[in-house]
């Protein structure tokens, strides 16, 4: 009986952790409406479904995925690699997600931006998956410590411990990583628009964003974003960008 | 104890009796006397003449202000001990403040502090204590240009000239940034003589290199804010005061690069520039990529200028130029900077790679310059049996064949299993959750005891009896109980003397049959504990008399075992306090 109880109190506190949202129940009927729009060549209508389930504060990979393919179906390259970039950002192991910002930036001639090997490496993980992991470790590395202290030290539980701690270094190593590389939050252009060399309206021309150009956001003034594309960097208004991350 | 000792002591309580016995001084100041709203004043509290003196009680005095205190100081001078207690302040309103007066109480004396005054002005206002032009101490601006183009980077120094005062050394350029232009970091030179008017001045110049970014007529107005030292009453010691100079305004004039005869290649690039580049390879096999190198050298908008553009897309694949070397000065107005471009002939029949331009305007000069380099001629050799790799025409701007491509991007994903939520926050965010953090740790580190504990235990047989020894006599007593409820006289007997030997076999680290009252008093101190082991020999009798004495033990009845239980436990409790 009291074994019955303690799995229903771990259930419940798992899925009051992890679990679903309550509405679920409510946009899962919009997401099927959506890809059986995309399918019958409506894409505002679709779009219009995928943006309902945003509205609603729910959301997954796959729907920023599917609003990101809607868009671009629709000529709409800026939108569609923001939400691309959005599903990445949920999920950033997923191979189609980056084929299709591939795709999109070639067909909408944007700037793609050069990342290296390290940022690529950090980038693997979210943020918060980094923080899990570094958790995870922290708790096996506790154990394994716990288990060689009061087993009189081992050397076999040493060996796992000292393998244990390492894994942490390196999570711990990634997230201050994955941390100082996505400093300067990540913003998509919108409309092709030029860069300034100060935010001012009458100021010159320094280079140009095409739609779906991908840079970093430096320094917000006013109405205006300063931001980094390569190792160029100039003032936009704020609205013909938009941030990849909204959370 | 000697008479020298003795002297030698009553002097630090005299010199005590004494310091504490004169009257004590206090100084308050605040500098300066007026600020602007994000600057900060320092109020200074001075006691002088007093031994380890409380801190001043300023909080009702300085309400209106964040106070943040920046630490005591001690000097002592002729014997006589000062000290200064200072605060930062920050007016949290506009106004003029009188702060004070208040008394401060040392020991029985109480002193009355008279107030200071702090005026405190808008972000941006004149506070009133700017100086303009005094004979003394004043500045100027010196810039090289006041009429430039965008883009155009200009000296511009603010020299201050000082005599018959002393400065701390502590200048600061401040409210000098002007919308439409860019500063760099002032940069002061060494101090030097110059004659002005028939006097002889300081004078320290601090530079700058300033860039025009947009077009517009630009008031730069700086103020100049200086410590100079001054000298206190009767006293060896100076204060700092801050001034604030007001500088004569200059009007800079900027424009737009003229639109006539602009060059197509212009991509504004402003100063005096070189343009060279090169293309390798230059003989190639279909399908090869070709890297065109340019560098641009000389001086002006070194940073953000730009290498020509590549735009013909129909007879190449071009990829994005890439900075690969960017060797500028300190203030990035000279030097030279490398870039990449890599290209892809989409057809073999292609001769050669059309002419680059670079041009710039000369605002020196006043006209635009073009530097032109190539054409390259490349020879490419076609690939057989299609083993080159097709490369289609770009479509960006096509909209009749955007529909092919969007064939091409991968299909939609099938519904999700797991959703998130804005309402669902990351499960470290709760503060349960961050808590729970400190529970592993906190085990590891249990364990860590627990386990050294134990090692110690190992190797230290007598302390690890030493501890056993409770844990017998505990269990004993129990059963002890147990039978004095039952009223079973023979168990309770045997389970106090187990008690009693159990106990003092393992606090002594002796054999449980070695105990016996004359070794117990070889082991413990008959002079400290003399009563106990009185105690202790009395009811060892008492039990072995009950134990093997049939008409003992039919004697006993509930009550006196009870009693005989309290007296086990007393002495028990007695023998912990025994030291092996």
């Amino acid at each position: 009986m009291s074994l019955r109880i303690s799995l229903l109190a771990i259930f419940l506190s798992v899925n009051l952790l992890f679990g679903e949202a309550p509405s679920v129940q409510q946009v899962q009927p919009l997401f099927i409406k959506g890809k059986e729009a995309y399918d019958q060549d409506q894409f505002t209508q679709a779009a219009d479904h995928y943006e309902a389930i945003i509205a609603t504060g729910t959301y997954a990979p796959e729907v920023f995925y599917n609003l990101g393919n809607t868009y671009f179906r629709l000529g709409k390259f800026g939108l569609a690699i923001l939400n691309y970039k959005r599903s990445q950002y949920l999920a950033p192991l997923d191979s189609s997600t980056e084929a299709n910002i591939r795709f999109a930036q070639k067909q909408a001639g944007a700037i793609i931006p050069n990342r290296s090997v390290f940022e690529k490496s950090f980038s693997l993980l979210t943020r918060n998956q980094w923080l899990t992991s570094v958790i995870i470790m922290y708790w096996i590395g506790c154990a394994c410590l716990a288990a060689y202290f009061l087993l009189g030290r081992p050397p076999w539980l040493r060996k796992l411990t000292l393998s244990s701690g390492f894994i942490f270094t390196l999570s711990g190593f990634g997230l201050a990583g994955n941390a100082f590389f996505n400093a300067k939050p990540e913003a998509v252009i919108l409309e092709n628009g030029d860069a300034l060399f100060a935010p001012l309206e009458d100021s010159e021309k320094h280079f140009t964003l095409p739609a779906g150009s991908i840079v970093r956001v430096t320094e917000e003034s006013g109405g205006w974003m300063q931001v980094q594309s390569g190792k160029e960097k100039g003032w936009i208004p704020q609205k013909s960008c938009e941030m990849v991350s909204a959370w | 104890m000697n008479d020298s000792l003795k002297f030698s002591m009553l002097i630090p309580l005299l010199f005590a009796t004494i310091c504490t016995a004169a009257d004590i001084k206090v100084d308050f100041e605040i500098e300066p006397s007026a600020i602007r709203q994000n600057e900060s004043a320092t109020a200074t509290f001075t006691v002088h003449g007093a031994i380890n003196p409380p801190r001043p009680a300023l909080d009702e005095v300085l309400k209106d202000f964040d106070v943040q205190s920046l630490g005591t100081k001690r000097v002592s001078y002729n014997g006589y001990p000062t000290y200064s207690y200072s605060y930062r302040l920050r007016a949290r309103k506009k106004g003029e403040f009188t702060i004070g007066p208040f008394l401060y109480r040392y020991k029985n004396q109480e002193i009355e502090v008279p107030f200071k005054k702090l005026k405190v002005v808008g972000i941006g206002e004149k506070t009133g204590l700017e100086i303009t032009n005094s004979e003394l101490l004043f500045a100027t601006i010196e810039t090289s240009k006041t009429n430039l183009v965008t883009q155009e980077y200009f000296d511009f120094d603010v020299v201050l000239y000082w005599r018959q005062v002393s400065l701390s050394g502590d200048v600061s350029i401040i409210d000098y940034q002007t919308p439409g232009l860019q500063f760099g970091q002032f940069r002061g030179t060494r101090t030097t003589e110059q004659q002005v008017n028939g006097n002889t001045y300081f004078v320290s110049r601090f530079r700058n290199k300033v860039k025009a970014l947009a077009k517009g007529t630009y008031t730069i107005a700086p103020t100049v804010s200086v410590s100079i030292l001054v000298s206190r009453r009767n006293s060896i010691f100076r204060d700092t005061k801050t001034l604030k100079i007001a500088v004569e305004p200059t009007l800079i004039d900027i424009v737009a690069p003229p639109e006539s005869n602009r060059p197509d290649s212009f991509r504004g690039a402003v100063g005096k520039y070189q343009f060279n580049a090169q293309v390798s390879p230059l003989e190639m096999n279909e399908g090869t990529p070709i890297t065109i190198r340019m560098q641009l050298s000389g001086s002006g908008n070194l940073d953000s200028a730009l290498p020509p553009e590549i735009t013909d897309e129909g007879t190449f694949k071009i990829y994005d130029s890439r900075l690969t070397e960017d060797r500028l000065n300190e203030s990035k107005t000279a030097g030279r900077r490398l870039f990449e471009q890599v290209i892809e002939p989409r057809t073999p029949d292609i001769k050669e790679i059309p002419a680059l331009e670079f041009s710039y305007y000369d605002p020196e000069n006043a006209k635009y310059q073009t530097i032109r380099r190539g054409p390259f001629p490349i020879i490419i050799t076609p690939m057989t049996n299609q083993v080159a790799r097709e490369i289609g025409p770009m479509i960006v701007n096509n909209p009749a064949q955007k529909e092919i491509f969007g064939e091409y991007i991968e299909y939609l994903k099938p519904l999700p299993d797991h959703w998130k939520s804005d309402a669902q926050s990351f499960w470290l965010k709760s503060p349960l959750s961050v808590g729970v953090q400190v529970l592993p740790a906190v085990f590891a580190i249990f364990c860590f005891m627990h386990g050294r504990r134990k090692e110690s235990l190992v190797g230290d047989i007598e302390k690890a009896r030493r501890l056993e020894a409770p844990k017998v006599a505990r269990a004993a007593v129990r059963r002890a109980q147990a039978a004095q409820k039952e009223g079973d006289p023979s168990i309770f007997y045997e389970a106090a003397s187990e008690a009693l030997n159990g106990y003092l076999a393992n606090k002594l680290n002796i054999g449980v049959g070695e105990v016996s009252m004359p070794l117990l008093r070889t082991r413990i101190d008959p002079e400290k504990h003399g009563n106990l082991l009185n105690q202790l020999e009395a009811f060892t009798i008492e039990c072995e008399t009950r134990r093997f004495s049939p008409e003992g033990l039919a004697a006993s009845n509930p009550v006196e075992l009870q009693e005989k239980l309290d007296q086990l436990t007393t002495i028990l409790k007695a023998c912990e306090r025994i030291k092996t």
